[in-house]
C-alpha cells in the first residue's frame, strides 16, 4: 500500500518514512504542498495522505482541500499539527480530513492511526 | 628600525611608510578574510557529513528492527561507540566530535518524538555511555560548556548528577542558573521545583514562563511548599508560586492568596488577583471590591478582568459608584463586567448627569455588544 | 598673505587630525563590538525557541501596518501578516486614507463589517473614519482601521491608540521576518526582572538576490548587483562593528525603522510618534528614552544581533539618493529636537557619548568631507597642492576605510556566516575596493543635501506617503 507523505521538516519527514516502511508500506515523499499535487496529478492518488498542516507556500489545509473538492478522492488523510493548532485541525476535519496526530509524533501511535486507516 | 625611520625623518617620509604599512595591513586582511572563510566552509562541509551520518545511524537504531541485536550489530561498525582498546584508537578530539553529533543528533529528534519513540533514545543514551561525555562539561570552567552539559543530561533524562545540577540552580552566572532549573523541572517535575525555596536571584517572567510550559506537559501532582514560598524574600518566588497555585487549582491556599493582596509589590498584587479566577469562594468577590479603592490603576484593571468572571449583582452599586472615574480604561472595562450584570439602559441612567462621560460609554457600550455578537 | 597660508595648513591638517579621531573612535567602538559579538556567539543556542514557539502562554504582541493607496498588493500582504508564526497576535492594519480601493478590497477579501468603537485617543491624530473587523473567525485577529491621510507617523499612532496588547511592532511589509523572530524580539521583554526594556531592535540583512519562498528566505546570496553589494558591506559593519556595543553601552540611539518593538504603555506615555519629522521611528525611540532617563526609572533598550529581518535595498542611485536623503533628514530633524542631550551629564551615556558620536561623527563627517573636497579643489584650481603628499593622504584614509570593511567582513566570516559560498567573500572584498569610488562620495552628496533641505527648509514630513506600510519600494528587485 502506498502512503504520501507531505511535511517540509527533514527529520520529521525522515521519521515518519522509516517508520511506515518498517511497518511494510510503500512511502512517497514530498517536501510541500506543490511536489505532493505534482506527484497525484503524475500517478494517481496513493492509497493514503500524511500531511502537516503548517507548510509555507501550499499548506497541507490547500492539500486536504485539493484531494477531497478537486479530485474528488475519498482516501484516508491524516494531518499532523503541532500543539496550540486546533483551529487549524478542525478547519482540516471541516475540508475532510479523517485523523490527526500532533508533533512530537508518537511512532506507536502512528503506526495505530495508520493501520485502522487503511490495515495492514 | 621601522620606528628609527619613523622618527628620523621628515613628514613626507613618514606618510610613505604608514601608507605602505597600512597598505600591507589591508592586503593582509583581504587575504586572511579569504583563506578563514575557505577554512571554515571547509570545516561546515566537514561536519555537515557527520552530522548527516549520525542522523542516519540514529534513525537506523530507532525505526529499524529494533532488537538488541541488530543494534549491536550496526554499532560494532563505529568506533566511537566501543569502548577504548589497543587497537581500536581514533584519536582523542574525533571521538569526542563523533560522539558529540551523535548527542547533537539526539537532542535535536527528541523534538520530534514522544512516547515510546522518546524511551528508545534515553535507552541509547544511556547503552552508548554519553553521558560521560556531557558530565565531562560539567566539569570545565567554561559556563557555555555547563550549561550545555545540564542541557544535555536533562534532556536524555538521566538523573545520577542532578545533584550538581540541583546546586546549579542559584548560580551566580545567569545562563547556568536557567538552565539548571529548567533541568531539575525536566528530569523531576513538581518536586523539581524545590529550588524555589533556596533562589536568591529573580526569576524572570520568560523563565517563569518556559517552566509553566514544561510543567503544563507533566503529570499534575501538586507541588509541594507553596508555604515556603508564598513568604519568600524573593518577590519572583511568590508571582511564580501564584501562578503554579493557579495552574493547579490549590483552593487549599485560598486565604493565603487573598493575604498576599496586600503585599507591598504591585506585581505580587496583581498575581494574587488573577489568581483568584480559579481560587475563590464567596467571600472573594466583596474582598476585592473592598480593596479596589486603596490600590493603584495598574492593580484595579487586574480586579476589573477578574470581575468579568466573577462578579455577581454584588457588585453593581459599587461600580455604578465606580463608573465617574475619569480614566477612560478603567471606564471601559468597568462596563465590561456591568454589561454582564444589567441592561445598558440602566447603566446609563446612572450617568445621565454627566453628558461627556455619557457618550463615551454610549459607545463603549456598542463596541462591548458588537464584540459578543460578531460571530453570530 | 599669512592668514591665507595658515587657514591652508589648518584646513589641511585639521582634516587629517579629524580623520584620525574619527577612525580610531571608530575602530575602538569596533573592537569593544567584536568581543560583546563573541560573548553573544557563546550564548548563541542557548535558549531553546522552539519549546515556547507554540505555547499559549507568549505575550500578547500588536502588529501595526499602515498602508496607503496598495490596492495592487494589499490583500496579499495581509495574508502574509497571517502566516506570521505566532500564537497571540493582534494584526491592526491602517488605511492612512488611501485614494484608491484599498480599503473596499480588504473588506471583500476579508468579510470585514463596520463595528461601533471607541477610539480611546491618547494621542490625538487625524479622525478615524470607522473600524472593521471580519465576521469570519479564521481572520480574528485583524481590525482594518479606517482614517482621514495623515502620513505614516499619524497612522502609527491610531495604531497605539487602538492596540489593546502590551507590546506593539510596527513592520515594514518590504520587510522578511524569520520564523521565531517576534519571539526573539519581545524575550528581552521578559528576561530582565530588575530594568524595564521599552523597545528592543533586530539586524536588517540585505534581501536582494535571495531566494525566497513562502515569505521565507530559504537561501542566502550575495547581491549580483554592485550598489547592493557594497550596501551589504555596508550593513554588515554599521551591525557587526556598531550595533553591539552601542547597545551593551545602553547608548543606542537608533533601532531600525523596519523592524523594532515597543512597549505600548511608555510610546503612548511620551505622545507616539512624532507627525513632523522623517525619522519618526528614531525619534520616538530616542524620546522615550529621554523619558526614562527624565524619570529617573532603570530601563534599556535592547538589540538583537541575530538576523530577523530581510529587506531589499536599493539598486538605483536615484533611489538610494532619496533614502540616504530621507536618512540624514530625519537624524538630523531628531538630533536637533532632543539637543538637551548634548553633553548633558544628567542623560549618562546617551548625553556623553552616544549624542556627541552621532554629531561628530556621523553628523559631521559628510560636512567636513564635503568641505574638505571642496577646498582641496579650490586650492589645486591655485596651484597650491601638494600632490604626492595629497595622493599619499587619501590613500592612508582609504587604507584605514578598507581595513575597517576588510576587518568587519572577516568578523561576519567567524560569527554570523550568512554568506556561504566560495565566492562570496571574494565578491564582498570586491565591493570594499570599489566603494569609496561609486558609493561614498555619492551618499556623501545625498547626505549634504539633506542637510541643506533642512537648513533651508524645503520639506517637512513624507508629503505623500511614497513609502512605507506595505508599498514595495519601486524597481529595487535586484
Amino acid at each position: 500500500m502506498k502512503i504520501l507523505i507531505v511535511e517540509d521538516e527533514t527529520m520529521t519527514l525522515k521519521m515518519l518514512s522509516m517508520k511506515l516502511k518498517k511497518d511494510g508500506y510503500e512511502v512517497i515523499q514530498a517536501e510541500d504542498g506543490r511536489m505532493a499535487m505534482e506527484y497525484i496529478e503524475k500517478e494517481g492518488c496513493p492509497d493514503m495522505v500524511i500531511t502537516d498542516i503548517m507548510m509555507p507556500f501550499f499548506s497541507g489545509l490547500e492539500v486536504v482541500e485539493k484531494v477531497r473538492k478537486q479530485l474528488l478522492s475519498k482516501i484516508p488523510i491524516i494531518v499532523l499539527s503541532a500543539m496550540g493548532q486546533e483551529e487549524s485541525v478542525s478547519s482540516a476535519f471541516a475540508l475532510g480530513a479523517d485523523d490527526y496526530i500532533t508533533k512530537p509524533f508518537n511512532p506507536n501511535e502512528l503506526s495505530m492511526r495508520v493501520k485502522r486507516l487503511i490495515g495492514l | 628600525m621601522l620606528l628609527l625611520l619613523l622618527i628620523g625623518s621628515d613628514l613626507q617620509t613618514k606618510l610613505i611608510i604608514f601608507t605602505i604599512f597600512f597598505s600591507c595591513a589591508v592586503c593582509a586582511i583581504f587575504f586572511t578574510s579569504y583563506f578563514f572563510s575557505l577554512l571554515i566552509q571547509r570545516r561546515e562541509d566537514e561536519i555537515k557529513k557527520i552530522r548527516e551520518d549520525r542522523e542516519s545511524l540514529l534513525l537506523r537504531l530507532l525505526f529499524e528492527d529494533n532488537s538488541e541485536e541488530s543494534n549491536d550489530e550496526i554499532l560494532a561498525g563505529y568506533k566511537e561507540f566501543s569502548p577504548i582498546v589497543k587497537g581500536n584508537y581514533l584519536g582523542k578530539k574525533k571521538r569526542k566530535l563523533l560522539r558529540q553529533m551523535m548527542i547533537d543528533e539526539m537532542l535535536k529528534m527528541k523534538k520530534n518524538l514522544s512516547g515510546a519513540g522518546v524511551e528508545d533514545l534515553y535507552k541509547l543514551y544511556d547503552k552508548l555511555s554519553l553521558h560521560e561525555d556531557s558530565y565531562r562539561k560539567l566539569e570545565t570552567k567554561k559556563y557555555q560548556l555547563i550549561v550545555m552539559g545540564i542541557r544535555e543530561l536533562s534532556e536524555m533524562n538521566f538523573k545520577t548528577y542532578y545533584r550538581f545540577i540541583y546546586r546549579c540552580t542559584n548560580h551566580p552566572q545567569e545562563d547556568v542558573r536557567i538552565e539548571a532549573q529548567v533541568a531539575i523541572v525536566r528530569l523531576f517535575g513538581v518536586k523539581g521545583l524545590r529550588f524555589l525555596s533556596i533562589v536568591t536571584y529573580a526569576i524572570s517572567e520568560w523563565q517563569q514562563m518556559t517552566l509553566l510550559h514544561l510543567l503544563n506537559n507533566m503529570k499534575k501532582d501538586k507541588p509541594k511548599g507553596f508555604d515556603k514560598w508564598f513568604d519568600s524574600k524573593n518577590d519572583s518566588v511568590i508571582i511564580f508560586s501564584l501562578r503554579l497555585a493557579e495552574m493547579y487549582n490549590c483552593l487549599e491556599f485560598l486565604e493565603k492568596i487573598q493575604h498576599l493582596l496586600h503585599h507591598p509589590n504591585d506585581t505580587v498584587k496583581i498575581q494574587s488577583v488573577f489568581c483568584t479566577r480559579n481560587i475563590y469562594d464567596e467571600s472573594t468577590e466583596p474582598q476585592l471590591l473592598a480593596y479596589y479603592p486603596i490600590v493603584n490603576k495598574p492593580v484595579r484593571m487586574a480586579i476589573l478582568v477578574v470581575l468579568q468572571s466573577l462578579s455577581t449583582d454584588l457588585s453593581i452599586p459599587f461600580l455604578y459608584k465606580q463608573l465617574f472615574d475619569n480614566d477612560v480604561e478603567i471606564r471601559f472595562c468597568i462596563l465590561k463586567v456591568l454589561h454582564r450584570l444589567c441592561e445598558s439602559i440602566d447603566i446609563i441612567n446612572v450617568i445621565e448627569n454627566e453628558p461627556e462621560k455619557k457618550e463615551s460609554i454610549v459607545r463603549m457600550l456598542e463596541q462591548i455588544k458588537s464584540e459578543e455578537h460578531i460571530y453570530n | 598673505m599669512y592668514w591665507e597660508v595658515w587657514f591652508f595648513y589648518f584646513f589641511t591638517y585639521g582634516i587629517l587630525i579629524y580623520s584620525i579621531i574619527l577612525l580610531s573612535a571608530y575602530m575602538l567602538i569596533g573592537v569593544y563590538s567584536v568581543f560583546e559579538n563573541i560573548q553573544h556567539m557563546k550564548k548563541h543556542g542557548f535558549t531553546d525557541y522552539s519549546m515556547v514557539a507554540s505555547s499559549a502562554v507568549v505575550p500578547a504582541i500588536s502588529i501595526l501596518a499602515p498602508a496607503y493607496n496598495e490596492s495592487a498588493t494589499i490583500v496579499e500582504n495581509v495574508r502574509s501578516l497571517f502566516s506570521i508564526y505566532y500564537n497571540n497576535l493582534e494584526l491592526i492594519v491602517i488605511n492612512d486614507g488611501s485614494k484608491d480601493d484599498s480599503l473596499q478590497k480588504l473588506i471583500d477579501a476579508y468579510n470585514l463589517i463596520k463595528v461601533p468603537y471607541f477610539v480611546n485617543e491618547r494621542v490625538t491624530t487625524k479622525p478615524v473614519r470607522g473600524v472593521y473587523k471580519s465576521t469570519n473567525a479564521a481572520f480574528k485577529k485583524l481590525t482594518v482601521i479606517d482614517k482621514v491621510n495623515g502620513g505614516k507617523a499619524d497612522a502609527l499612532n491610531v495604531g497605539l491608540n487602538i492596540a489593546s496588547k502590551k507590546y506593539v511592532t510596527c513592520i515594514d511589509v518590504d520587510c522578511i521576518l524569520e520564523q521565531d523572530a517576534l519571539l526573539r524580539m519581545v524575550k528581552p521583554f521578559m528576561s530582565n526582572p530588575d530594568k524595564r526594556v521599552i523597545a528592543t531592535g533586530g539586524v536588517i540583512r540585505v534581501a536582494n538576490s535571495c531566494e525566497v519562498q513562502g515569505g521565507k528566505i530559504t537561501k542566502v546570496h550575495v547581491p549580483k548587483d554592485i550598489l547592493a553589494r557594497i550596501q551589504t558591506v555596508e550593513y554588515i559593519r554599521a551591525f557587526l562593528l556598531g550595533r553591539m556595543a552601542w547597545s551593551k553601552l545602553n547608548g543606542l540611539l537608533i533601532i531600525s525603522g523596519a523592524f523594532g518593538m515597543f512597549d505600548k504603555e511608555i510610546a503612548l506615555t511620551v505622545g507616539g510618534y512624532d507627525t513632523k519629522t522623517v525619522g519618526e521611528d528614531m525619534e520616538l525611540i530616542v524620546r522615550m528614552r529621554l523619558y526614562m532617563e527624565d524619570a529617573k526609572l532603570p530601563y534599556a533598550v535592547r538589540y538583537i544581533s541575530d538576523p530577523l529581518c530581510w529587506t531589499e535595498v536599493p539598486i538605483s542611485y536615484k533611489i538610494l539618493w532619496r533614502q540616504r536623503d530621507r536618512w540624514t533628514r530625519g537624524t538630523v530633524e531628531t538630533l536637533w529636537t532632543h539637543k538637551k542631550m548634548f553633553f548633558n551629564r544628567k542623560y549618562g551615556v546617551l548625553g556623553l557619548l552616544s549624542y556627541p558620536h552621532w554629531f561628530f561623527f556621523e553628523f559631521m563627517a559628510p560636512i567636513i568631507e564635503f568641505t574638505g573636497w571642496a577646498f582641496f579643489i579650490v586650492y589645486a584650481m591655485l596651484g597650491m597642492i601638494e600632490w604626492h603628499f595629497y595622493f599619499l593622504l587619501l590613500i592612508l584614509i582609504m587604507c584605514f576605510g578598507y581595513l575597517f570593511s576588510a576587518f568587519s567582513i572577516l568578523i561576519e566570516t567567524f560569527t554570523f556566516r550568512q554568506y556561504k559560498e566560495k565566492r562570496d567573500v571574494p565578491k564582498l572584498l570586491i565591493a570594499v575596493l570599489l566603494e569609496p569610488f561609486i558609493f561614498h562620495l555619492f551618499v556623501v552628496g545625498a547626505a549634504i543635501r539633506g542637510i541643506l533641505k533642512m537648513l533651508l527648509k524645503e520639506t517637512t514630513g513624507w508629503g505623500e506617503m511614497t513609502r512605507g506600510g506595505f508599498t514595495k519600494k519601486e524597481s529595487t528587485k535586484g
